[in-house]
């Protein structure tokens, strides 16, 4: 056989590489990957960080690229062959020569096996080349075979073979193709991550990344979904060998293969069964879990004073000595406590005597012979050990979102939650390696979640030459063995352990230090020249955090500890702490291979690069890198787009990196049973308004998160939104607002310059301890007499509508006592149903945010003064019902005034701001006198291979290089609108579409006639922009089609169409798509009656 | 080497009955295989080369059952099909090597100087490295016939192989056959061209119909035939007469008429002369005139 086998395969493999269409795939696809090394990996291209900082990501790249079109091309010529035999007579000549079936089709299948693998050395020896010469970086030689081996072999051994069986069966190439790119594609577009990557034959979507620190994330999850396809694949090959349409050479041969084809075929069922068992159990564990808490929500609990832990690494395991001293919250016989199921408990003592336990997947029971009364001091000893079980962590986490995948990289990296391993342990609070009193997440009630102070002490005993990291100051006890020393209460307690090495500064009493596994210390030279002032850099960045956020940072350390790259962490709506998070330090994945501003050498390389850097010094490039790489830590949100359907959607979640988080919520917790949220919402008051994403996510989406969560507030209560399942993306965004509106509100309440200060001394009293709601409001009412909760319920149980209308703001030259200053005055009148409160900010952003704080129906005036000229003001109407919620109004030319005497201040004014002065008629979009033509023009295939998801927000981003086919509503503070600024927008066409104004005139006469102009951002960077709008006026005498030119220079805001006469009857104004602007902006309409 | 066919039937689905109880003794040398288009030629030759089954009845090669042999009797087999015109993207010798290593020659050396030789034997040498699929259609042809007679197989199995080539090659082909004939190897010849058959075969076959007309030396056939073959010579006016009377052979153009070959027991009413018949003739004799009337 082996002799026929290879000489099949020898002329079979010759045939193929004559081919062209395989030629072709050959070097456009080497090309490819050449392309991308030069981008990506070398110094010319030099994007990405993570190919160098992790070196096997290179060949993984190059495998990745490959693997796409050989999986593919492989269908073609493996029915290719198939269909040769079927229409080629010299295949007779070959059927009567002596040999097996086998051989025949086996060696086939490896000749095409074979010259993709050919393939594959050549794009390893491409990545190779440019590994080799790639800075700062080292070469993996493992990656070059396990990659292939995992990634490539598997796959062409499967779809060969299924593309033989399809084609035995079916014996039509044409079907065949079809029915195979078909499967190819489902399993690219559809089935995805389904089913934990159960149908991903190619592997595109399994996270095969290879940490330098544990290797393969899932490793388990590879092996066996590659060796399933590989089985399969087999399987199939044998099954094609039965069914080729040649007598067989034995019936001896053809069970021989019949025996191969039924042990490989159930090779793989047993494999994919296992898989399919163990994402089974993944889906069920937290569904049970969550069932558990349920029950148990209101179970006894113990409050935890102080947990003395001591871990002995094992392997794979720990083994843990736990010491709890608490005091029960109830009188009961029986306590309930948390722990991750993983973890068998094998004694529990009470004062040294063991006392009876029950253990319940994650919930610990422990039973006391008679009932303990509430306030009874409880010593408890426990032994426990095992393994972590990761399907326990994030239960409150949507499967899905689990599954994920990021946009970080070209291919998924993959998420671990925890490790387990013998050269490395990495256990967060969500792992509960240690116990934790009560249950864990509940779908119940929030009142699950509390947040406990407790004095940890944690001992540690490591595989010998590792080093534990946690909070505290670490001493070594004896050897391998450390304690670490903590003298203030936390909330959580985090442990890694590595082979870790330590790099630190001190600036002032504070110490910065970077904790990393042995040789990853790239960036030891990254800072040549400001290695001297590198600590009063950091701790200037530091120190302007401080003031911006008016709060000290609690520690004495701050560390980054590297992890490695696929752990990960989840936004939670109770906390806005990552398990990245712990007092004083930082999980950071594996030399910072996220972002590519963690490259500082070629960070400063390319500043060099870049216009305008060309004179700058070594060591101001350096400044600008480091601060940039500091500015992560400092930044809120990560920011990223994603296109779904026609419509670009803007994905926004906590950085994890983010360390305000370090000033509040790890060391304090206003604790409040009623409403849990309490803690988050104080939170975003205290770290101020950084929730408006930058303006290129307005103009991609139309509405910031904030507008949308906005939207949402408008039909939800807060306490309706909590409970949401849809929109969850937006709940951060929500909790922001409604916390940003009720502490604005509280703080204009109290009318007070002290009241931050007031609110920090709070702060700095009960640091490290839980600080009860109904404390802090009796002290704000004492020092305030602003009652908090009087008006909390309705805050979170009704729909609260504010919405305002303002006038043009005026600024001008006043004199203000002798000296001359800015006077910026405005009214405001609040037109919602509720009180409300907005935030004024004059531009540049110098000073603080000033309040105005609105009842119902009330119209303010407010006058403030100002030294130096203002540029602009901007009014955040926070939670109410205009859109969009920041309005920004420029001042073209300050002028002088007669005013003296000026004073800053609010005052109340009898008469409402209105929208229509009068004479007066206005119709905006939002009017019902307003319609459009709607035509549906995507197209029915477009539908079916990307279904829009979800429901949609009636308000679009405005994309004016690829505008809409159909009026699309958006809005922007630029439009006209009462209280919704927004328009409908199309692109430029032969003036078949219509938006129209159908407007009833009650009085006849004459009227001008003027229309609302937006400028879109095309003025801004197309000098040669230009083109009209076209509208229809029907008037008394006949109808009209005035225009309105367009150029850079025009004028925005409302311009004139001329004046008319009409009778009383419904006029319809109508404005076509007809233009040589790119989009056409439907807006609003204004009559003003002639004298 | 003995070949024996016993009571072979095919059937195929659509219910066409190709062979009806085929019985015929092949021994060592050339066996012209006779027959009408759809006799039935090629369903017995693609079941002696082993692809395909017969309904039922058996081949036995050497007294061994072939269907229970097949590697034994694939490796003593050279086959040639009827149509051989596609190619892969091999060069000439390289297509020969690749049929010779799966003939079992193993051996780079004597392989290389076999397929060398092959060539030369079927004139292709100058062309062994052109692209077979470019070469011309005579050209595939004796490649064809190379690949079947690669590694000496000791049966030689051709179906229809003078199609298509011209006269000069058609013969060339006759003699390489020949001269394999005189050795230790059964070379079966299906053709529906009596002029192969009648230059180099010793035995034959007449297949009619899925069924065995005649089997035994040409020179047998001719024999039966004999005072069967005439010659008339008909005029202008007789010439219409006589073609739809009796079964042409061969019309030759004279100066005052035509001379019409019939084969026929008597005629009667023209100018006529009996000839000696040629295998041709006798194979006409055969199939339209002795089987008609048995079957009558």
């Amino acid at each position: 056989m082996s002799s026929t086998f290879l000489t099949i395969a020898k002329y079979e493999r010759k045939i193929l590489l004559r081919s062209w269409f395989f030629r072709i795939f050959s070097v456009l696809t080497l090309f490819m990957i050449f392309i991308f090394n030069m981008a990506e990996v070398s110094e010319v291209g030099n994007r990405t960080w993570a190919y160098r900082a992790v070196p096997s990501n290179m060949p993984y790249l190059a495998i990745y690229f490959l693997n796409i079109g050989q999986a593919i091309i492989a269908v073609f010529l493996s029915s290719e062959f198939i269909k040769r035999d079927k229409q080629q007579d010299t295949t007779e000549v070959f059927y009567v020569r002596s040999m097996s079936n086998a051989s025949y089709v086996l060696g086939k299948a490896w000749s095409i096996l074979s010259i993709f693998l050919l393939v594959n050395l050549l794009a390893l020896i491409l990545s190779l080349i440019f590994n080799s010469l790639a800075k700062d970086t080292s070469i993996e030689w493992e990656a070059f075979l396990y990659y292939p081996l995992l990634i490539s072999i598997p796959t062409l051994v499967f779809i060969i073979g299924l593309s033989s069986l399809v084609m035995s069966i079916i014996r039509n190439q044409a079907l065949t193709f079809v029915l195979l790119i078909g499967y190819i594609l489902s399993s690219l577009i559809y089935l995805k991550s389904s089913h934990n990557y159960l149908f991903d034959y190619m592997a595109f979507h399994l996270p095969m990344f290879h940490s330098q620190i544990i290797g393969f994330g899932n490793w388990e999850t590879i092996w066996t979904l590659r060796a399933m396809y590989s089985c399969f694949g087999l399987g199939f090959l044998f099954i094609s060998i039965l069914l080729l349409k040649r007598l067989p050479q034995s019936y001896f041969a053809n069970s021989i293969s019949t025996l191969f084809a039924l042990a490989f075929l159930s090779g793989g069922l047993f494999l994919g069964n296992q898989h399919l068992k163990r994402y089974n159990e993944s889906v069920d564990l937290p569904k049970q879990m969550i069932e558990l808490n349920n029950k148990y929500l209101s179970y006894p609990q113990i409050d935890i004073n102080s947990h003395e832990i001591t871990l002995s690494q094992a392997a794979a395991e720990i083994n843990v000595d736990s010491k709890i001293n608490g005091v029960s919250k109830e009188d009961s016989k029986e306590f309930v406590f948390n722990l991750n199921p993983g973890l068998k408990v094998n004694s529990v003592q009470i004062d040294g005597k063991p006392i009876a336990f029950e253990r319940k997947l994650q919930l610990l029971i422990i039973k006391f012979d008679t009932i303990i009364p509430k306030g009874t001091l409880v010593n408890l000893q426990m032994n426990y050990a095992g393994s972590i079980d990761e399907n326990a962590m994030y239960i409150d986490i949507d499967q899905n979102l689990k599954f994920k995948r990021p946009n970080d990289f070209i291919y998924d990296i993959g998420k671990k939650y925890a490790y387990l391993h013998a050269q490395y342990l990495l256990l967060t609070p969500e792992a509960q390696w240690y116990l934790q009193s009560g249950v864990g997440y509940s779908s119940l009630s929030p009142s699950w979640y509390h947040k406990d102070f407790i004095d940890y002490q944690l001992t540690v005993k490591t595989i010998p030459g590792l080093t534990p990291i946690s909070t505290g100051q670490m001493k070594e006890k004896e050897e391998n063995t450390y304690v670490f020393e903590l003298d203030f209460a936390i909330s959580q307690l985090s442990l890694a352990i590595g082979n870790y090495q330590k790099k630190s500064v001190k600036a002032d009493s504070l110490e910065f230090s970077v904790y990393y596994i042995a040789d990853h210390d790239y960036f030891k030279d990254a800072f040549p020249d400001i290695r001297d002032t590198l600590p009063s850099i950091i701790l200037e960045h530091l120190n302007d955090y401080e003031r911006k956020i008016d709060l000290k940072y609690p520690f004495k350390e701050f560390a980054i500890v590297e992890v490695p790259g696929q752990f990960k962490s989840y936004d939670r709506t109770f906390t806005s702490i990552h398990q990245n998070n712990q007092a004083g330090l930082v999980y950071f994945p594996e030399k910072g291979l996220f972002s590519r501003d963690n490259d500082f050498n070629g960070s400063v390389k390319r500043q060099k690069r870049w216009n305008g850097n060309g004179n700058k010094t070594q060591e101001e490039l350096q400044i600008t890198v480091l601060n940039r790489f500091l500015d992560m830590f400092y930044r809120f949100k990560d920011v990223s787009t994603n296109n779904r359907g026609q419509q670009n959607n803007i994905e926004e979640s906590i950085n994890p990196y983010y360390q305000f988080v370090q000033f509040y919520e790890i060391c304090n917790n206003l604790e409040s049973e009623k409403w849990p949220v309490l803690n988050r919402v104080f939170e975003s008051y205290l770290r101020g308004s950084q929730n408006e994403g930058p303006e290129w996510v307005r103009r991609n989406t139309g509405s910031t998160q904030n507008e949308l969560a906005n939207m949402v507030l408008q039909e939800k209560t807060f306490a309706e939104i909590l409970n949401l399942k849809e929109n969850q993306e937006l709940i951060d965004n929500v909790i922001e607002l409604k916390g940003e509106t009720l502490f604005s509100m509280i703080e204009a309440k109290a009318n007070s310059d002290q009241f931050r200060i007031f609110i920090n001394d709070l702060l700095a009293e009960t640091q490290f301890q839980n600080f009860p709601f109904e404390v802090f409001n009796e002290k704000i009412k004492q020092k305030f007499g602003v009652d908090i909760s009087q008006f909390m319920d309705n805050w979170f149980n009704e729909i609260q509508q504010s919405q305002y209308r303002f006038s043009t703001p005026i600024a001008e030259k006043v004199l203000a006592g002798n000296k001359e200053m800015i006077q910026v005055s405005f009214k405001v009148t609040n037109d919602g149903s509720k009180e409300g409160v907005i935030k004024v900010s004059l531009t540049p952003d110098e000073n603080k945010d000033k309040l105005l704080y609105l009842e119902a129906g009330q119209t303010k005036e407010a006058i403030y003064l100002v030294t130096k000229e203002p540029t602009g003001i901007r009014f955040n109407t926070l939670s109410s019902g205009n859109l969009p919620n920041q309005i920004e109004y420029n001042f073209e030319q300050i002028n002088k005034s007669s005013i003296k005497n000026s004073k800053e201040g609010e005052s109340i004014v009898d008469a409402p701001i209105y929208a229509e002065n009068s004479g007066e008629l206005i119709f905006d979009n939002e009017s019902s006198a307003f319609e459009i033509t709607h035509y549906e023009e995507v197209s029915r295939l477009r539908k079916w291979l990307k279904p829009i998801e979800g429901e949609d927000f009636k308000y679009k981003g405005t994309q004016v290089w690829r505008p809409p086919l159909n009026w699309t509503a958006t809005t922007n503070d630029n439009f006209y609108g009462e209280f919704i600024r927004s328009a409908f927008y199309i692109k430029s066409g032969d003036g078949s579409k219509f938006a129209k104004w159908k407007i009833p005139i009650s009085e006849p006469g004459h009227y001008d006639v003027f229309y609302h102009v937006y400028k879109d951002e095309s003025f801004g960077w197309d000098r040669d922009v230009r083109g009209s709008y076209q509208f229809t006026i029907p008037h008394q005498n006949g109808t009209d089609r005035p225009t309105i030119e367009l150029t850079k220079n025009s004028q925005p805001g409302w311009t004139s169409l001329g004046d008319y006469t009409f009778s009383a009857d419904t006029i319809t104004i109508s404005l076509s798509n007809e233009t040589k602007l790119r989009a056409i902006f439907a807006d609003a309409i204004k009559l003003v009656k002639m004298e | 080497m003995n070949i024996s066919i016993q009571g072979l039937n095919k059937t195929y689905p659509n219910g066409n009955q190709a062979l009806k109880d085929v019985n015929l003794e092949i021994k060592e040398g050339m066996f012209g295989l006779l027959g009408p288009n759809g006799a039935g030629k090629s369903s017995l030759i693609r079941i002696l080369v082993s692809l395909m089954n017969p309904t039922s009845g058996k081949v036995m090669v050497n007294g061994k059952d072939a269907a229970k042999n097949r590697a034994y009797v694939r490796s003593m087999l050279g086959y040639l099909p009827q149509d051989f015109s596609f190619f892969s993207n091999l060069k000439t010798y390289e297509f020969l090597d690749y049929a010779a290593q799966l003939a079992g020659m193993s051996s780079r050396k004597k392989r290389n100087l076999a397929v060398d030789q092959l060539l030369e034997d079927v004139g292709l040498f100058d062309v062994r490295s052109r692209k077979a699929s470019n070469l011309s259609g005579g050209m595939k042809r004796r490649l064809g016939i190379a690949q079947a007679l690669i590694n000496e197989p000791k049966i030689i199995i051709v179906d229809e192989p003078t199609t298509g080539l011209d006269p000069e090659e058609r013969i060339r082909f006759r003699n390489l056959l020949a001269r394999l004939g005189s050795k230790d190897v059964s070379i079966i010849l299906s053709t529906h061209i009596v002029a192969d058959i009648s230059s180099i075969c010793e035995h034959m076959a007449l297949l009619n119909k899925g069924q065995i007309a005649f089997s035994g030396p040409p020179g047998e056939l001719i024999r039966q035939a004999q005072g069967h073959v005439w010659s008339i010579y008909a005029t202008e006016k007789e010439y219409l007469e006589v073609t739809q009377k009796y079964e042409v052979v061969a019309t030759v153009m004279m100066k005052d008429g035509w001379k019409i070959t019939v084969v026929a027991d008597e005629v009667i009413g023209y100018e006529a002369e009996a000839v000696p018949p040629n295998l041709e003739h006798a194979y006409v004799y055969f199939v339209e005139h002795t089987l008609k009337k048995i079957i009558a």
